[in-house]
């Protein structure tokens, strides 16, 4: 039927209309067959707004001309009525007749790919008027002959409305220019078609998610159905954001045809805290030894990083957990610079640190792509760490009491000791005092922590020489006394003399470190400052009587400083990045020592 | 050991012992004991920790003595589970070159959860539930006696043994 319609359709539909009608024209019949001769001269229509129309949209019309008014018996009716070129009727409704020469109406154009025109009609109708045959008229449009007279159409172009099916590539990178972006689809207009039609070369337009215009450039409409184009995609764009690619033929009236798809633009982010840091003028400020976990947007389901690559500025490490059993630094390793997260720490103050993250996609029909992003990040630090060292330089004899049974005797200390000896309670002067200078960033603890790089004691005498040695390490506990709000820490060294030997002599070499460690979570505590300090004592016995036989000390506050990743003497700790690393406690071996030239010769080193 | 004699090395690991010392005072400070590792596999280190805190209105003394991580300004009472000390024999801490760290304490302030090896002076290599108890003397004169701590378990397990794969 639809093609039979099509075939016969101008001619036969508004006969068709006309039988419908039949019953109500019936009393009008004998006059027509008496006088439609008589009926005025045939409307004819000048305009109809707006023009041309797009495929599958709806406009309201206005049609004006002359005899557009009803007329009276025997010309019952001025159907308006449009058909299309390719026999398809457009829907016309709420016709409403404001005068002799003006119309309105609402029409819906039936959706199509393929430029056709519109015939707007209007004749008389009567139930046995004749058709003429119909000739053409204005483009397309036949012109309808009845025997009521001759009534022009007024053809309106009808443009394809544009649809797109896909956009190749159809992921792009935030900030990255694309050549040769293929735009498939159908109802294109070309300007070959535009000039043979008068329907407008089809327009592209991109809009990024926040509205903005995307910029494309070299638009080329190939064919009915494929576009291409070159764009740049927006360079501030989320992590992942879908752009709206339209096709419409940018008619200046009514509602454009427009179609869209939806290309996703990729973009780059790198977050800390749950917030995108991307502001350069505005770092977040962290401190020294906070955790810092940053991490990516997760990539688009189908969508798989070929390669993802970190680089962090600054002395970062991954790990560093001291305890008194020991203490190492974990290095960021490549692996760990090679994920789409990384967490790590800061150990020195960085007034302007650089975090990159790139990632590569491979897309189809733009290769291998990748995309990165930056973040600057403020490191804040302790202001003028330093140790205030106060050195008593009082290696002397002391004699303790007797305690819990045990009788009291001669000490060699560094500083002073009165009273009873371990495990009651001395007092004095410590030989060595440390004060912790400088002012945090934050909330935290500040404390100390000790290593005993090197502590050899030799008696030598009337027997068999004898003598302790400490491996290095940790002394006595991490942090020095368990203390991790310490105003201050102090040392004295003791050792107990012999009643038989004759002389004594202890050299002792440590560095005192003064750390910090922030209240941020998962923070890890970071080397601020360290003493390296030492004393060499000696005492000898002469009539039963020990007395100091000389010795000194060296001490010196310095910062601490990443490049000191190796010691520079055995006698300083193992480092890594400035960090001191040790293996548990300095635990002194004691015993008869015959050999006592190494012994001798160790302690001239120091 | 020659510059001390057999019978003053057996006082001398006895000075470390709180067991001989029967005078408990409710003193100017209490001793909190406590351990990140109550249970221990024969062989490994054993630290307890011991918090002091002064519920006196003067400063009280706090001071530690360091050697091998053993703190020697606490007497020690850790014993098996027939109760019987467990003090390794010929170990005498006062003839080890050690460190001493002043300290004091304000009222109503605590020291922090320090750190002591036990296992240096005292044998806890046997699988075995062992109860540790410290005190420490209230003043420079030991006759004004002392305070002790809460007493807490450790527990020493067996090894285990290697498995098949390992073998």
């Amino acid at each position: 039927m639809r093609k039979l319609l099509g075939r016969f359709g101008m001619i036969a539909k508004p006969f068709l209309r006309a039988v419908i009608l039949l019953p109500l024209f019936i009393p009008a019949i004998s006059h027509a067959q008496s006088g439609w001769w008589n009926c005025p001269n045939p409307p004819t229509i000048s305009s109809v707004t707006p023009s041309p129309w797009v495929a599958g949209q709806t406009y309201n019309l206005v049609i004006t001309g002359t005899g557009l008014l009803t007329p009276t018996q025997p010309c019952n009716e001025i159907p308006f009525y449009v058909t299309l070129s390719n026999g398809e009727d457009a829907a016309l409704f709420n016709v409403s007749t404001l005068s002799a020469t003006e119309v309105t109406a609402t029409v819906t154009v039936p959706a199509g790919d393929s430029a056709q025109t519109a015939c707007v009609t209007v004749e008389y109708f009567s139930a046995d008027v004749v058709r003429k045959t119909a000739s053409p008229n204005r483009g397309t449009c036949p012109t309808v002959t009845t025997d009521f007279g001759t009534f022009v159409p007024f053809a309106v172009p009808v443009c394809p409305g544009p649809t797109i099916t896909s956009v190749t590539p159809s992921t792009w990178f935030a900030g990255k220019s694309y050549d040769n972006v293929k735009v498939i689809g159908t109802g294109f207009t070309t300007t070959a078609d535009s000039n043979r039609t008068g329907c407008p070369v089809t327009l592209i337009t991109i809009t990024a998610a926040d509205g903005s215009p995307v910029p494309i450039s070299s638009v080329t409409v190939d064919s009915k159905t494929k576009i291409t184009l070159s764009g740049v995609a927006p360079p501030t764009a989320d992590p992942t954001e879908t752009a709206t690619i339209t096709a419409s033929t940018a008619l200046s009236t009514g509602t454009p045809a427009t179609l869209t798809t939806q290309p996703q633009i990729l973009g780059n982010q790198i977050i800390f805290q749950n917030n995108p840091v991307n502001d350069p003028k505005s770092p977040p400020p962290v401190v020294v030894g906070q955790q810092i976990a940053l991490t990516t947007p997760a990539l688009p389901s189908g969508i798989t990083a070929t390669r993802t690559t970190w680089t962090v500025d600054g002395t970062r490490i991954a790990d560093y957990a001291p305890t008194t059993d020991g203490a190492s630094v974990t290095e960021l390793k490549d692996e760990d610079l090679k994920k789409s997260d990384i967490t790590f720490y800061w150990v020195y103050p960085e007034p302007s640190a650089t975090v990159t993250y790139e990632y590569c996609v491979d897309i189809p029909e733009a290769g291998n792509q990748c995309s990165t992003a930056n973040a600057t990040f403020e490191v804040d630090g302790y202001d003028s760490p330093s140790i205030n060292v106060v050195d008593n330089r009082s290696p002397s004899v002391d004699h303790l009491d007797a305690c819990n049974g045990v009788p009291g005797g001669p000490y060699l200390d560094f500083g002073v000791l009165h009273g009873p000896h371990t495990p009651c309670t001395a007092v004095g002067q410590p030989g060595i005092q440390f004060f912790p200078e400088g002012t945090p960033p934050g909330d935290g603890d500040t404390f100390f922590v000790q290593i005993v790089n090197s502590d050899i004691e030799h008696e030598t005498g009337r027997g068999t020489p004898y003598g302790c040695r400490a491996r290095p390490g940790i002394d006595g506990d991490y942090p020095y006394q368990g203390d991790f709000q310490p105003s201050s820490a102090v040392d004295a060294p003791e050792d107990a003399l012999p009643n038989d030997q004759n002389r004594a002599t202890r050299n002792f070499n440590a560095t005192m470190y003064l750390f910090w460690k922030s209240d941020t979570d998962d923070s890890i505590p970071v080397p601020l400052a360290y003493v390296p300090w030492k004393f060499e004592a000696g005492a000898h016995r002469i009539l039963g009587i020990w007395s100091p036989s000389g010795g000194g000390t060296d001490q010196g506050s310095q910062l601490a400083d990443p490049s000191q990743t190796n010691p520079r003497s055995p006698t300083e700790p193992q480092k890594t990045l400035g960090i001191p690393i040790w293996n548990g406690l300095a635990t002194p071996t004691c015993g008869p020592q015959p050999n006592s030239a190494e012994d001798s010769a160790t302690v001239e080193e120091l | 050991m020659k510059k001390l004699g057999a019978l003053f090395l057996i006082c001398a690991a006895c000075a470390y012992s709180g067991s001989i010392f029967g005078q408990t005072t409710n003193g100017a400070f209490s001793i909190s004991l406590s351990t990140d590792k109550p249970t221990v596999t024969a062989g490994s280190n054993v630290d307890i920790r011991i918090k002091l805190t002064n519920t006196s209105d003067h400063v009280v003394d706090c001071a530690t003595a360091y050697v091998g991580g053993f703190d020697r300004r606490y007497l020690y009472d850790v014993l098996d589970e027939n109760g019987k000390s467990v003090l390794k024999p010929g170990i005498d801490p006062e003839r080890y070159p050690g460190g001493y760290q002043f300290c004091d304490l304000d009222p109503g302030t605590s020291t922090g959860n320090r750190g002591s090896r036990i296992s240096w002076l005292y044998d806890l290599t046997k699988p075995g539930i062992y109860t540790v108890q410290v005190s420490r003397f209230i003043g420079n004169d030991e006759k004004q006696g002392v305070v002790k701590s809460n007493t807490i378990t450790i527990t020493v397990v067996a090894p285990e043994p290697p498995s098949a794969e390992t073998k």
